[in-house]
């Protein structure tokens, strides 16, 4: 007889929603109440908006070499990796457009900055310009490290991790980052419903084909937005032009292997538009993409291995 | 009763434990205004520990997460510091009528010693979640500079929150320059009230919650600049068990509320009587002449009757000593929402 424990809360900045699924003789409870405690753990290292995590840390002293926690050292090494195979698209290093651009605070209030976290006079970066030896990393001076939604995925692949071999029945959201493995309550594959821009309900779904673990993310221009000088910005930056993303690409869901390649790749498709898309479903691994334009009423492109994003009017 | 599960056990400061915990079923959701506070127990070898009553450091809108502020002192407070993720804890509650009215509250001012800033931090917490309006001080007094319990999380409430100012004072011990913090050395005096709240302050009211001394200090700050009695609201608690017991009369330098709704509950159940009876405060009144007509003395029978107890919010004293080595503070956590789900969401992945 399967059992279930769902609860929401809020944190990383966004809606989280964490559902486990299992057999009454396993306490979901107390396996949720672990998974409560690393989130909230992760928020502390790698909020850029908390001036004690161990990011802040890191900015405040961009330029000087600094130990940093094996966690931190494992953030940053794969982030790099993210930047190097999306030839500088994803770039952790973009946080001081991102505040130009008006997005300083933490979200709700992207305009409330507490100086000394607010990075708006300083430079970007390449990426090559971060060292590491050992267990000391170094950022350029006037520099700031953001891992974003990248860092987002990296901790639902870690959570992921964790309830490997304690349940493999569940579904986690981070803000709408998911995360899915084995069935649901009705011994069914989960389905991972792709939200439709601009109105309630849903355009398609994604299915964990086989029960398999599969890593699902949107990102776009929909949302983390605002006006600063009478200007209209969204989150989304063009590592190019240090600005927010021109671009007609609303939202990009990916699925990947792993959610953190599934957040940088849905940004990057943002960025890059539907070539982008073409080229990574091809060449980067990942299982499938699905793209919705600004005005149109629709996924106007898809990729998908076998059937795993089926749309609502197939 | 209600049932709680551990989910937190993080050090604040080296002396300041930081509890949180969820509710163990939608049945378990614990609903409680900002400034009240909760009696707590547990299990020590499976036998039931007394009841104990500490502030409420969450807010409401973190629906079905109870959080507490504890300073580590006494056998007991030891005991809960060593309380373990998963564990199950017991909570009756809520108590007390420190609250901030938001029809008569207009302006309010915080007066906080060391880690009576708890109830504080929910009030914050909660105004901020909800956009109020009402402009909060908060003026908090600490020892020393190196432990100012739950400094990240206000720095970050006032960040959030145009409304809410904070001022902290070191009262021992050099106090530096902190970025981004507004932080003087010395006591809260008539000079630094006056420059932050300024001169006119019969516009506001004023919560004071510490220890006793901090209680009667701030008290006669308040009467000497002609603030009126019924615009002081204090709290004074300890605990220490000596503190918490009944020693018949009660007096309150400033405006008592009374506990109707805790009488209600001591008459149902004769444990929680003692309980309650041992979370009656022992004010050190020096100004009860002062303020006459606002005065409520009250003696407390042991008997369960209809008589209003005095609401007490806990306070750990200040001296006390952590006998066994505390774990490395950490940062104060973040307060997540994690209310069990009543009906059933599916998985849908959006614009994050």
């Amino acid at each position: 007889m399967k059992t279930h424990v769902q609860q929401s809360g809020y944190g990383l900045g966004s809606e989280i929603v964490l559902t486990l699924v299992g057999t009454a003789s396993l306490d979901l409870d107390i396996l949720l109440a672990q998974v409560w405690q690393k989130i909230r753990l992760f928020e502390e290292r790698f909020s850029r908006f908390q001036p004690t995590s161990e990011l802040s840390k890191v900015n405040q002293i961009a330029g000087q070499w600094v130990e940093v926690s094996s966690e931190f050292l494992e953030v940053l090494t794969l982030a790099i990796s993210f930047s190097k195979s999306t030839e500088g698209r994803f770039n952790p290093l973009i946080l001081p457009a991102l505040q130009r651009a008006g997005y300083v605070g933490s979200w709700p209030n992207p305009v409330q900055s507490n100086t000394d976290l607010d990075y708006r006079q300083r430079e970007i970066h390449a990426i090559d310009s971060i060292k590491i030896e050992g267990s000391r990393i170094q950022i350029p001076e006037a520099s700031a490290l953001d891992f974003g939604g990248c860092g987002k995925g990296i901790l639902l692949d870690q959570l992921a991790d964790f309830l490997s071999g304690k349940t493999n029945n569940y579904w986690l959201s981070l803000g709408g980052d998911i995360i899915c493995c084995g069935v649901d309550m009705n011994d069914q594959e989960w389905s991972v419903g792709i939200a439709r821009v601009g109105v309630q309900g849903i355009i398609g779904s994604v299915k964990n084909e086989g029960g398999e673990k599969c890593a699902i993310a949107t990102s776009g221009t929909t949302k983390r937005r605002g006006t600063q000088n009478d200007t209209e910005w969204h989150h989304i930056i063009n590592p190019v032009t240090h600005a927010p993303a021109e671009t007609v690409v609303c939202t990009a869901t990916v699925c990947a292997p792993t959610a953190a390649a599934a957040d940088v790749y849905a940004k990057c498709i943002v960025i890059s538009g539907l070539e982008y898309e073409k080229e990574i479903f091809e060449k980067k691994g990942i299982t499938a993409a699905a793209v919705q334009y600004d005005g149109l009423d629709g996924i106007i492109s898809v990729y998908s291995q076998g059937s795993q994003i089926k749309l609502q009017n197939e | 009763m209600k049932r709680y599960i551990v989910t937190d056990v993080t050090y604040t400061t080296p002396d300041v434990l930081t509890l949180t915990m969820r509710a163990k079923s939608a049945r378990d959701v614990f609903e409680y205004t900002p400034g009240q506070y909760a009696a707590i127990g547990f299990r020590v070898h499976g036998r039931p520990t007394p009841m104990r009553c500490f502030s409420i450091l969450s807010a409401p809108h973190n629906q079905g997460v109870l959080q507490f502020g504890i300073r580590i002192g006494g056998d007991y407070t030891q005991r809960l510091a060593h309380l373990k993720v998963g564990e199950t804890v017991s909570v009756r509650g809520p108590f007390g009528n420190f609250v901030i009215d938001p029809q008569y509250d207009r302006s309010v001012v915080m007066l906080a010693g060391g880690i009576g800033v708890t109830p504080f931090l929910s009030m914050i917490r909660s105004a901020t979640s909800r956009g109020s309006k009402i402009p909060l001080t908060l003026l908090y007094s600490c020892q020393n500079q190196e432990n100012i319990p739950f400094l990240g999380d206000l720095l970050e409430l006032e960040r959030q929150n145009p409304n809410f100012n904070l001022q902290i004072f070191i009262t021992s011990g050099d106090s530096t320059p902190m970025p981004g913090v507004k932080i003087s050395r010395g006591r809260i005096n008539g000079a630094t009230l006056g420059s932050m709240v300024g001169n006119r302050l019969n516009g506001h009211t004023f919560f004071v919650c510490g220890p006793g001394g901090f209680i009667t200090g701030m008290t006669d700050l308040l009467i000497s600049k002609s603030v009126r009695p019924e615009c002081i609201v204090s709290e004074a608690f300890s605990q220490k068990v000596a503190d918490q017991s009944l020693n018949g009369s009660l007096s309150s330098t400033s405006k008592v509320y009374w506990l109707s709704t805790a009488a209600t509950v001591v008459g149902i159940t004769g444990i929680m009587m003692l309980d309650l009876m041992r979370a009656v405060p022992k004010i050190a009144s020096a100004q009860a002449a002062q303020v006459s007509q606002d005065v409520s003395t009250a003696v407390v029978a042991a008997t369960p009757d209809p008589t209003p107890i005095p609401t007490a919010t806990p306070y750990t004293s200040s001296n006390a000593v952590v006998s066994t080595p505390a774990p490395t503070p950490t940062a104060t956590p973040m307060v997540y929402q994690a209310p069990v789900v009543q009906t059933y969401r599916q998985p849908i992945t959006s614009v994050s």
